[in-house]
């Protein structure tokens, strides 16, 4: 399944895009896309979306402080 | 009167941002810092370079500990503060304290850059209204937009917008269609009229029918269009993303080379090294690239779907700049569609009679041809007794005449002689059995595509053809008029997906512009596909690299320039950047430049490249 939500903190697209490598490697999680500029996060997960949300966040979490994930 | 000074001045503070107000305070202090330096007042010079990095860096260095803590070392936050900190650890406060200062104002630039990006696309992404007035149980309701169905009446008023692609049913009115096509003169519509969602209604009261649902209308193909293009990343990107993953940790490692080493082998003291090691750090971050280049293709995007010009992402833009051999579909690109009258014969010369005959008797259908007939004719006669033979034409009676308008097979089978050779494109006309004349009808060449041709031409297209369905008769005239290089004319789908595809095989680079609807292979095949006002087709959509959106063919030279700059800017950045960082590099390492001069160097260039990509917004 395809998810898209807003993610809004990030300081710049390097950080994006080592965000989006962590999160590529959270379990059920086959690709991350993070667009810096639209401040857009494309997920393809076989997750339940609860499960996802909460997963991806925390992962958001570990990386900075800063980063709000919304539906 | 001193009150008010500082409460103006209070109220100023209040409203920046503290980043911004952190820089400036940091700044006062540090300037003072300087001026006690200079004057030898050596204890206070310290001190107060110590509380300016406290002003500026004590946000960045926590940051950085925090990044330490998420095991993420070469955070660009920890890599400042490394160099600061131990700037100030052996003794170079002033250059501590300018680097974390730099850093600050580097940041802020980048910020405000990316957050005036995001707002002009924003801007143009603001051209969906939520809600719409659609009529319910013949009364007046106010209901989301992604609720309307197909088919249900909007009632659209004077300054609102459509939420959804409508046919006008009832009223008049201009409509602005800028936000889907770019074009600023407005566009009259009538009952009958389609108009995209998006546009504006300036002046009438309408009431449409909706035909597409909100999620399937031109504004969200739009926004979902704008919005992946920024995620397909250029060449360019994708170069500076695997670059910065290297550069990093190679740089921060070749400090770490540089501090232990000499002083290890005793070739060097150890603080003197370290200071080279701290050059390297603060021209270890690729911030001015990661940024600037995304940001220029940004600008570009959004610059170019603000004159109607959709494309599909920055790879995109390097083919369209690329592209040296434009091909053209004849028929709804270079030409309208519409088709108009380009000769009437009658056998007894009063061809104005003749028109008005056809017109009559072709009033019941709706071929293109028939009805640039009607449109053209001038009277209206009485007709009766009409009858339609498929894909031959039709019959009628006009007064006592029986009047038959057709083609060739039409009048072999009706026993009609016709001796003269009839031109291509023509509806043969015979009154009473006996043949009196024949018209002509021609495509309708869009006004602005001469001047489109011409400057592609001066762009440096070394070859323009067109393809085309069409026979040669009818196509070599547009060929003429247009002043292009080669005509393939009689083209199945499937010969002009062959011709781009050998083409394109070629060390040319291959343009090719269609409608998008019936040629969406031949826009895969070529080297950069063109859809002209296909916003409305999933396929063309899909096939095309760029959509414009109006059909205008004086778009396509103007994205020909946008895709050029765009890439020309990207591509500047990287060199200079990149030439300004190696350079910083090297003469730090053979210590002819010390921090001072690597921050300046590498803010300066910071700056100078995001600015040149904002330059890509305004175009």
């Amino acid at each position: 399944m395809k998810f898209k939500y807003s993610l809004k903190g990030l300081d710049c697209p390097n950080c994006a895009v080592k965000l989006q490598a962590m999160m590529e490697k959270i379990d059920g999680v086959d690709s991350a896309k993070i667009n810096f500029l639209t401040e857009k996060i494309t997920l393809e997960s076989s997750l339940e979306e609860e499960q996802l949300l909460t997963a991806v966040r925390k992962c958001a979490a570990d990386f900075s402080g800063k980063i709000v994930i919304e539906k | 009167m001193m009150r008010t000074f500082f409460e103006r001045a209070y109220e100023r503070i209040r409203k920046m941002d503290g980043e911004l107000f952190r820089i400036i305070a940091g700044a006062v202090v540090f300037a003072i810092a300087l001026i006690l330096d200079l004057c030898r007042v050596d204890v206070a010079a310290v001190i107060f370079y110590i509380i300016s990095f406290l002003i500026v860096g004590a946000e960045v260095v926590v940051d950085a500990i925090i990044s330490v803590i998420h095991r993420n070392p070469f955070d660009e936050k920890f890599l400042m503060s490394t160099a600061s900190v131990c700037a100030l650890i052996i003794g170079s406060y002033a250059e501590g304290t300018a680097v974390m200062l730099f850093y600050l104002v580097g940041d802020y630039f980048e910020k405000k850059a990316v957050h005036r990006s995001r707002l002009s696309i924003k801007a143009l992404m603001d051209i969906c209204p939520d809600k719409a007035s659609v009529i319910r149980d013949g009364k007046e309701m106010t209901v989301p937009a992604s609720e309307v169905k197909v088919g249900e009446t909007l009632v659209i008023r004077p300054g609102d917008r459509f939420s959804v692609d409508c046919r006008v049913e009832e009223g008049e009115s201009d409509t602005d269609t800028s936000p889907i096509t770019g074009e600023s003169v407005p566009r009259p519509v009538a009952p009958g009229d389609e108009v995209q969602s998006g546009c504006l209604n300036i002046n009438g009261m309408l009431k449409c029918i909706s035909i597409r649902e909100q999620s399937e209308s031109a504004a969200s193909r739009i926004l979902s269009m704008i919005e992946e293009a920024s995620e397909n990343k250029s060449k360019e990107e994708d170069f500076i993303t695997s670059f910065s993953r290297y550069y990093t940790p190679a740089v921060v490692i070749c400090a770490v080379l540089l501090a232990f080493i000499p002083p290890l082998l005793s070739m060097r003291g150890w603080v003197d090294s370290i200071r080279t090691a701290l050059t390297f750090l603060v021209v270890s971050c690729p911030c001015a690239l990661v940024i600037s280049v995304p940001l220029a293709f940004f600008g570009g995007i959004g610059g170019a779907a603000a004159k109607g010009i959709l494309y599909k992402g920055g790879s995109s833009f390097a083919d369209m700049a690329g592209a040296n051999i434009a091909v053209f579909d004849k028929t709804g690109t270079l030409t309208s569609g519409e088709f108009e009258i380009a000769d009437i014969y009658a056998e007894d010369g009063d061809t104005a009679a003749l028109l008005n005959i056809a017109a009559a008797a072709e009033t019941g259908s709706n071929h293109p041809v028939a009805l640039c007939i009607r449109k053209t004719a001038e009277g209206e006669l009485s007709v009766s007794g009409l009858s339609e033979f498929p894909g031959k034409g039709v019959s009628a009676v006009i007064g006592t005449e029986r009047v038959l308008v057709g083609n060739r097979s039409l009048m072999e089978q009706e026993n009609v002689r016709v001796d003269m050779k009839i031109p291509p494109n023509s509806v043969i006309v015979a009154r009473d059995g006996r043949f009196a004349g024949y018209i002509t009808v021609k495509d309708r060449i869009k006004p602005e595509a001469r001047s489109a041709i011409a400057e592609l031409i001066r762009l440096g297209f070394k070859k323009t053809v067109i393809l085309t369905g069409d026979h040669e008769e009818n196509a070599v005239s547009v060929k003429r008029e247009l002043g292009i290089n080669e005509l393939h004319a009689s083209m199945l789908p499937d010969d002009k997906y062959k011709y781009i595809k050998k083409l394109s095989g070629s060390s040319d680079r291959v343009m090719y512009v269609g409608d998008g609807i019936n040629d969406a292979p031949t826009l895969t095949a070529a080297d950069v596909g063109v859809a002209m006002g296909g916003i409305g087709s999933e396929a063309a959509i899909e096939a095309a690299d760029l959509v414009i959106t109006s059909g205008n063919l004086s778009k396509l030279p103007e994205a020909v320039k946008t895709a050029r700059s765009t890439i020309f800017i990207a591509k500047t950045n990287i060199i200079f950047a990149l030439t300004v960082k190696i350079a910083m590099l090297i003469l730090g390492a053979a210590g002819v430049v010390g921090m001072w001069g690597a921050v300046v160097a590498d803010v300066g260039v910071s700056i100078v490249a995001i600015l040149n990509s904002m330059r890509t917004l305004k175009k």
